[in-house]
């Protein structure tokens, strides 16, 4: 088991959930968060300049079984080239994984 | 002290009920037009508290909102019982020079106004009192004390402002003069500027407004929406403050026309402000453009009845790029004043009571023409003397006031509850309780 955490633009979600609904991953978290960018950015704000390296961005989260891993990276990576092609996935191994309705654990609690 | 208190309150029943007397007997004698737009106006001039509300909440931080609008709400609270008690008699109780000395809690008045109820008279003028208690809230935002605040906002509503009042327009030395402001660029926001700027420096700017090098960082505001809203509420209430100044309907073409010039100098202001932004910073800043739209009705405020409307609008459209070169002398001196109120009513306040010697025309009603009208200099000297003297005064007395208060409570909170916010250290709040706010500093 896999939990796959993307960071990707807001303006990005929207394509990167249709592509994961598409291949038939319909089980996803998403969190508003902020990141830094390779470059910070120059704002004025009443005439003061102020130096923006903090931006809105956004944390979507799938828990995966080993086999669906590379069905899900497409996916996203698919849907972010769709707004631009930003972001970053990370690929962390998944110790267990409960369902609190019906006890289940493991592969089969993923859904 | 209860007995105490029930004196005061049979002093305040009895004190009423002679003026209810008095305006039975004169029953007769009332303009409904006339009085119906004075009582019309004052409503407008009260909005004009969730005006200045808005604009402050929205240009500060959301963990200081709260605070900013409880002193917004409370100042008003305490202008309107300490202009029955103390300030009117100052202002209108009698001719002296320098103050009035009969008069309190209105007892034994009549109304300066033919045609008008006293009470009517009195509610627009305290409407006025409590607009300058409200304009220095905005400088002293996300840091003053609310306790001191609640002091100041009494003592100036009672007591100093209305001393300005009489000079100008209670019968004191100014008014002998000729010296001319009609609706208070100096007699409110001069006033509520200066002391904001007083304010402002004593209690020194936000952390980390300013880097030690002298360099100024930006500390965004929170919610632009708000800032506009209560920018249009004060710009309607504006019109109120300034066509209602007329006291009357006696003459509906003077109203039109301050109505008129009122208009056209804020429009001016804001295009001004924001062009000047656009040259200047690269990009044009909703938030100085609203600047800028007060500054013009600050400007227009004194003489926005003796005025050509294309003079009302070179008039906006200067203050408009004075209220950027505030900003920016601001910053450099090192005074923090996160809405923008002591360029936008201190400065602008300045420039609009000068204009009435500089654009004033005897034919719509100025005690003489001005300089660019062949006048000469003697209308723009009075000024001049006039709004020097009103600072001064404001200026001395405010810092005794807040010296005053700042050895008995302190005027600024302590660095924790800086950092945590106003909201939840003085009051025990939230603002936006149940939403998620990003922070990004």
């Amino acid at each position: 088991m896999k939990l796959v955490t993307a960071l990707i633009r807001s303006e990005q979600l929207p394509s990167v959930k249709q592509a994961l609904f598409d291949a038939q991953i319909r089980h996803i978290t998403a969190t508003s968060v902020l990141g830094t960018a390779p470059k910070s950015e120059q704002q004025m704000y009443r005439g003061v300049a102020r130096e923006v390296s903090l931006f809105r961005r956004v944390r979507v989260e799938v828990a995966v079984n080993d086999e669906q891993l590379e069905t899900a990276i497409e996916a996203i990576t698919a849907g972010a080239k769709e707004a631009g092609g930003w972001g970053r996935i990370f690929v962390t191994e998944l110790q267990d994984v409960i369902t609190i309705w019906t006890g289940e654990r493991g592969p089969r609690a993923i859904g | 002290m209860l007995r105490v208190a029930l004196l005061v309150l049979a002093f305040l029943v009895l004190g009423s009920s002679d003026a209810a007397a008095q305006e039975a007997a004169a029953e007769g004698g009332f303009d409904a037009v006339s009085t119906l737009w004075v009582l019309l106006a004052a409503f407008m001039v009260f909005l004009m508290q969730a005006g200045f509300g808005m604009v402050e909440a929205g240009f500060i931080r959301s963990k200081n909102a709260a605070n900013v609008l409880m002193k917004n709400v409370l100042d008003f609270c305490f202008a309107a019982l300490g202009f029955f008690v103390f300030g009117y008699a100052i202002m209108y109780g009698g001719d002296g020079l320098i103050v009035g000395t009969s008069g309190w809690f209105l007892s034994g008045q009549s109304s300066p106004v033919d045609g008008l109820p006293l009470e009517a008279f009195w509610l627009f003028q305290a409407m006025f009192a409590g607009t300058v208690a409200t304009i220095v809230s905005g400088a002293v935002a996300e840091r003053m004390k609310f306790v001191s605040y609640l002091a100041y906002s009494f003592i100036i509503s009672a007591f100093v402002y209305p001393v300005v009042g009489h000079w100008v327009w209670g019968g004191g030395w100014l008014s002998g003069l000729g010296f001319h402001d009609f609706a208070g660029s100096t007699v409110v926001h001069v006033v509520g500027g200066v002391t904001a700027l007083v304010a402002a420096m004593l209690l020194g700017p936000r952390f980390g407004r300013f880097n030690a090098d002298g360099s100024a960082n930006a500390i965004g505001g929170h919610s632009l929406p708000l800032g506009m809203l209560g920018v249009f509420i004060l710009w309607f209430g504006w019109y109120g403050f300034n066509a209602g100044s007329t006291l009357g309907m006696s003459e509906p073409g003077t109203v039109a026309r301050i109505a008129m010039t009122t208009t056209l100098a804020a429009s001016a202001g804001s295009i001004a402000a924001m062009v000047m932004a656009w040259v200047k910073y690269g990009k044009p800043d909703l938030t100085l453009a609203l600047n800028g739209a007060l500054a013009g009705l600050v400007g227009i405020t004194a003489p926005c009845a003796v005025v050509t409307p294309g003079a009302s609008i070179f008039i906006g459209f200067a203050a408009g790029v004075l209220v950027i070169y505030g900003i920016e002398w601001l910053n450099k001196a090192q005074i923090d004043d996160p809405v923008g109120a002591i360029p936008v009513h201190g400065l602008c306040g300045v420039w609009g009571t000068l204009a009435v010697g500089l654009f004033g025309l005897t034919s719509l009603g100025a005690p003489a023409d001005g300089l660019f009208y062949g006048g000469g200099f003697g209308q723009l000297g009075i000024q001049f003397l006039g709004v020097a003297a009103c600072l001064a005064f404001t200026t001395v007395a405010m810092w005794i006031v807040f010296k005053a208060i700042d050895s008995v409570v302190g005027l600024r909170v302590s660095h924790e509850t800086e950092l945590r916010g106003l909201d939840l250290d003085e009051h025990g709040l939230e603002s936006y309780s149940g939403f998620q706010i990003f922070l990004t500093d």
